[in-house]
């Protein structure tokens, strides 16, 4: 679902991010870690070409799409409808004055799902992500945090995603919340082969969802591996620095 | 010896309750509230602080009411650390640090500073010139320049990278205060408090010694709470119960969420001592029997 070989960022001539090579496949989670300013969340972004005023190089498919080739119209295309961005913030992204239910519509009709469909498709994804129907009347600012980030996720689940990109999806989040929200990605994997890359910076979280795991430190991989590996036996100081914080 | 107790306190807004008859002593070793946003802990905190007045119920400073006590000796005694936002944008590093200084105390600031493990230069520098973790730094040191017995932490380290937290934590636990630690993170606790009080809607459901609660947790929130948090290598977080069910308002407020509920908690439970803690829950003894 995601292929990327020798990517890198740069800003003018700051290189933010190189990524050598990073594989997602069906039904796989892969988490990026690492600290603010480390590269991962730019890794992300750059990945449905949404670094703006960078220079990106390198090779990235996504989906299919040869992403840093592709003509805008193509990316708009898969965004959204074949790879959703989750963020740590999802109220920020929906309109405040639209209905969730009307902003789902919307989105559904915007990738060509037919009227007669909608209704049920948008009920199927609510249920997906345990949220009750009736918070489809509200507004983005009446709903808590966890009920948003499953919306956000109910929103990629109706457009048909594939593979979702999630930034810290969970850090603004009370634990319990969290949980839920990461019980639902898991299910998500699990039941309809969703591949999921993952940023963040709990690592007593990435040990519990990843497959594998990359160790981003100023802009650069410093270990990748099995998560089970990397996490238990690290070889890099930095993931052992990482790793010896954890409270 | 308790230097700030809360005794039956009610607090709330607009006359509206949100903090219902909390009995709380903050004692040596560190004193933690636990719990989900809205469960009331930094209202209680502000309460602490002398910012909010009780609805009813008491503040105890030592053996006199907040409202009576002396305000100059209480706000040397207990100083607040907030998240670093609190820093003013426009005042020098050494400025803020000085706030609560005379003017003929201000030359402590360097050595404030290196209390907290930062350079006196910074003294010159703006807080959007500093990292998250330098700033939080300013702001426990702006806290230790008069003198405090107590600090009251209000999250003190929740936007941190893990290691700045590491390192944040450290440093208050090298410190000679007291401290009230309000924190959502149950790990966090269990580094810096002795006793804890974890809060559900605005009541203490579950209060008793940091390590007991962590390790076998007599009320079914506690519990929740505490399988939530992600282990290193550890089993996936269990999501206990819905948390969207709002807190009922009658009988048991944790009722709708919770797993185990049962007829008896239509009857609101009272805190009763169990297996070395307070606890609220007519199922405490089903829950530590897991």
């Amino acid at each position: 679902m995601i292929e990327v070989r020798d990517l890198q960022v740069r800003y003018g001539e700051r290189t933010v991010a190189r990524v050598p090579e990073l594989d997602v496949r069906e039904g796989e989670c892969v988490a990026i870690v690492g600290e603010s300013g480390s590269g991962k969340s730019t890794t992300l972004l750059s990945l449905l070409g949404l670094t703006e005023g960078a220079h990106v190089s390198g090779h990235v498919r996504v989906c299919g799409v040869d992403v840093l080739q592709a003509a805008p119209r193509r990316l708009r295309e898969i965004r959204g409808a074949r790879v959703a961005l989750v963020m740590q913030s999802p109220q920020a992204a929906l309109s405040p004055a639209t209905r969730l239910g009307t902003l789902m519509r919307r989105a559904l009709k915007l990738h060509g799902v037919g009227g007669g469909r909608i209704e049920q498709v948008m009920r199927d994804a609510m249920e997906t992500v345990m949220l009750e129907h009736r918070i489809l009347r509200r507004y983005p600012h009446e709903i808590s945090g966890g009920q948003a980030q499953r919306f956000a996720i109910a929103l990629a689940i109706a457009l048909g995603a594939e593979v979702i990109l999630a930034d810290e999806p969970t850090s603004a989040l009370d634990v319990t919340v969290q949980a839920e929200v990461v019980g639902v990605l898991r299910r998500l994997r699990e039941e309809r082969g969703l591949a999921l890359l993952l940023v963040s910076h709990d690592l007593a979280l990435v040990s519990t969802i990843a497959d594998r795991v990359l160790v981003m430190k100023d802009g650069e991989v410093v270990e990748a591996g099995e998560a089970a590996v990397v996490l238990a036996e690290p070889s890099h100081p930095y993931t052992r620095e990482l790793l010896e914080a954890l409270p | 010896m308790t230097m700030l107790r809360a005794e039956g306190v009610t607090l709330g807004y607009g006359g509206t309750p949100v903090v219902h008859d909390v009995t709380l002593d903050i004692t040596e070793g560190g004193v933690g509230l636990i719990g989900e946003s809205g469960s009331g802990k930094t209202t209680l905190a502000r309460a602490f602080l002398g910012l909010l007045t009780p609805m009813s119920g008491n503040i105890w400073y030592g053996d006199q009411t907040l409202k009576k006590a002396d305000q100059r000796r209480f706000r040397k005694d207990v100083q607040p650390v907030f998240q670093a936002e609190a820093l003013d944008p426009r005042m020098r590093i050494g400025g803020s640090v000085a706030e609560g200084l005379s003017r003929g105390e201000r030359h402590r600031v360097p050595e404030l500073l290196r209390q907290v493990g930062l350079a006196p230069e910074l003294a010159e520098r703006r807080p959007h010139q500093l990292s998250g973790g330098q700033r939080q730094r300013v702001v426990i040191a702006r806290a230790l320049a008069v003198g405090p017995r107590l600090l009251i932490l209000d999250e003190p380290t929740s936007a941190l990278d893990v290691t700045v937290q590491a390192r944040i934590l450290d440093l208050l636990a090298s410190l000679d205060t007291e401290r009230l630690l309000i924190t959502h993170n149950l790990a966090v606790v269990g580094r810096l408090c002795r006793t804890s009080h974890v809060l559900f809607a605005g009541r203490v459901v579950e209060a008793g010694p940091t390590a007991e609660l962590l390790d076998r947790p007599a009320h079914p929130y506690t519990l929740a709470l505490r399988d939530a948090v992600p282990k290193l290598g550890g089993p996936p977080p269990v999501a206990r119960g819905r948390t969207e069910a709002r807190p009922a308002e009658t009988g048991c407020p944790f009722r709708l969420r919770c797993p185990l509920a049962a007829a008896a908690c239509e009857r609101a439970p009272a805190l009763r001592e169990v297996a070395g803690r307070q606890v609220a829950c007519h199922r405490a003894e089903d829950v530590l029997g897991g």
